[in-house]
């Protein structure tokens, strides 16, 4: 019957995920270490339409038409028809955020020095968990679990660091006084004792491998086993510098996002349009036709 | 349109709670002692979307599936606790510390209990007649009592002493001298009467403020609390310095600064419930 009217109520379904994602990221214009998302929109596959009957009757196609004289012995073909619209993809953008100084010896921010790859600190949700999970949000704080305080996100997922051996362990601060240099190396120094230095866990993910990060809120992701593997371990990073007193904002541009959220807004009212002419059509057909 | 409409009311109430903050801070532009307080933001949990193996097709660079956002939530009220400007008063009651650290102040239990001290950390101290708390606010004046007197702060507590005790002199002493390392000397003698306490925490994010300018331990964490006594390195970091006092560490030009973004970000929230309630709206008149 009408197919548009199914075709024009997916746009409608698109354009709403479409505009979910605009205010999802203008919602983090301000959530540190964010990175925005960009939804990939693609057509249905399309379909190649006949016309009815078989090849020796053409009943509906006019015989000197160009339908009938393709392929001659099949029945003609009417042409191509998408059967719609869907949200194939939602990508995040994995650009640099901007860099703010805070001044708190626990704010330590990624900045990326090769546009190919992407650093990352490593922490875990539990201390006895294998799973290592990745984020920017490097407003850190400290968490207390058995008597010891351990450097830990915001939310309480233990900050790694790598031993000589290539094991994590959580890092354990004793005192405010700690340095974290740009290579990841952290000293921390208690009045009194000896200072205490490690390697803080840093990873880096390709371009290609970005694509394999899920996010999973709060500022995490992890990885994914379908497209990196199970198992897959990502390099150490060594080409990213840390900044100590910075964190890393957003990299959202609101301006982006507000256009986003807006064409989101019109191409859903034009499907609406578009819902409403079939809707006329249709009473028309209903109502109108042979009518005395 | 119901993530849109939500993800949008989750803006704008987490900008709200930084307005809020960010108006408590200017608020407190000229108070003695007091610490900034900053919010930090958090995306919301993500949603995995399945797909079919229909839509793995060529030129597609994440693995099936997609994750859709919820909005945003305030996941962090962290104090500030750089250092505020020194101010010179000449007023001998008054006293600041040059570096981290804090003074500490006697209350009774019954007042340590309403102010939220956990029993943990009352009972660590053990102090028979008094729960401790903690200010940098070194506002101090002479308390006389009768047959006494006694150094307290601005809202009463007792000073403590290194040894978790009170200071109490005689009536007639007038005036008094403290140095660097907190010894206090009483008129012109030569030998210190007492020493003020210096406590250092490890983590002093870990404190609860209280309001009044009083930091207490609502949670206990074992080797957190250091003092004169068991870390005397503090007393090198930090010096007391009489006739000072610590200003606010606000800054008012990053407050407005950080009250734009918020602003806006509050805006850009009312935009997205605006558009989203185009879009019912339009869902809602599609047969009219």
């Amino acid at each position: 019957m009408l197919r548009g009217i199914y075709t024009a109520a997916q746009g409608l379904k698109v354009q709403q995920q479409r505009h979910d994602i605009a205010i999802n990221n203008l919602s983090n214009i301000n959530t540190t270490g964010f990175k925005g998302d960009q939804a990939i929109v693609r057509t249905f596959p399309e379909e190649l339409l006949y016309f009815m009957g078989n090849s020796s009757v053409h009943k509906h196609a006019p015989n000197n038409s160009r339908a009938a004289t393709i392929n001659a012995g099949m029945p003609p073909q009417v042409g191509y028809l998408a059967q719609g619209v869907t949200i194939e993809e939602i990508i995040a953008r994995f650009a640099q955020g901007p860099i703010r100084e805070t001044g708190s010896p626990f704010d330590l921010a990624i900045v990326d020095g090769d546009q190919q790859q992407k650093g990352f600190f490593a922490v875990k949700k539990e201390l006895d968990s294998e799973e290592v999970v990745y984020t920017r949000a490097g407003n850190f704080r400290l968490r207390e679990t058995d008597g010891v305080q351990y450097l830990a996100t915001q939310d309480g997922e233990y900050v790694m660091q790598r031993q000589a051996d290539g094991q994590l362990q959580p890092i354990a601060v004793a005192s405010e006084n700690i340095t974290v240099y740009t290579n990841g190396m952290f000293e921390i120094a208690d009045p009194g004792f000896l200072p205490v230095t490690g390697q803080m866990q840093l990873v880096q993910f390709t371009n290609d491998q970005l694509p394999g990060l899920v996010k999973e809120g709060h500022g995490l992701y992890r990885v994914n086993e379908q497209l990196l593997g199970a198992g897959f371990e990502p390099d150490a990073a060594d080409n990213v510098q840390v900044r100590q007193h910075y964190i890393e904002g957003s990299n959202v541009d609101p301006t982006q996002a507000i256009i986003d959220m807006m064409t989101a807004q019109r191409a859903y009212e034009a499907n609406q349009r578009i819902i409403q002419s079939y809707d006329r059509s249709l009473e028309k057909a209903v109502n109108e036709v042979g009518k005395v | 349109m119901n993530i849109s409409l939500h993800a949008a009311a989750s803006t704008i109430r987490s900008a709200t709670t930084k307005v809020d903050s960010i108006s408590n801070n200017i608020a407190n532009l000229n108070t003695v002692g007091y610490k900034a307080q900053r919010v930090s933001f958090q995306d919301l949990l993500y949603e995995n979307m399945n797909q079919t193996e229909r839509v793995n097709l060529e030129g597609r660079i994440t693995p099936l599936g997609y994750q859709y956002g919820h909005g945003v939530r305030v996941n962090g009220l962290t104090q500030d606790m750089s250092l505020g400007n020194l101010l010179q008063t000449n007023d001998q009651h008054h006293v600041a510390l040059s570096g981290p650290g804090m003074f500490q102040l006697l209350v009774t239990h019954a007042e340590a209990d309403s102010l939220g001290v956990s029993q943990e950390a009352m009972a660590a101290y053990d102090h028979e007649d008094y729960g401790f708390v903690f200010t940098r606010d070194g506002n101090f004046r002479i308390d006389v009592r009768e047959g006494y007197s006694s150094l307290v702060d601005p809202r009463g507590y007792q000073v403590s002493d290194r040894y978790g005790n009170p200071i109490e002199f005689t009536n007639d002493v007038e005036s008094f001298r403290i140095d660097e390392q907190g010894s206090l000397y009483i008129n012109d003698e030569t030998t210190p009467f007492t020493q003020l306490m210096l406590v250092g925490f490890n983590n002093p994010q870990s404190l609860h403020h209280a309001g009044n300018n009083i930091y207490v331990e609502r949670q206990f964490i074992d080797g957190n609390y250091q003092d004169v006594n068991n870390n005397p390195a503090l007393l090198q970091q930090t010096k007391f310095m009489q006739g000072y006092v610590e200003n606010s560490n606000v800054d008012i030009v990053r407050e407005m600064s950080e009250l734009i973004t918020a602003q806006r970000m509050l805006q850009f929230g009312a935009r997205a419930i605006q558009s989203t309630d185009t879009l019912m709206g339009l869902a809602n008149s599609i047969r009219s």
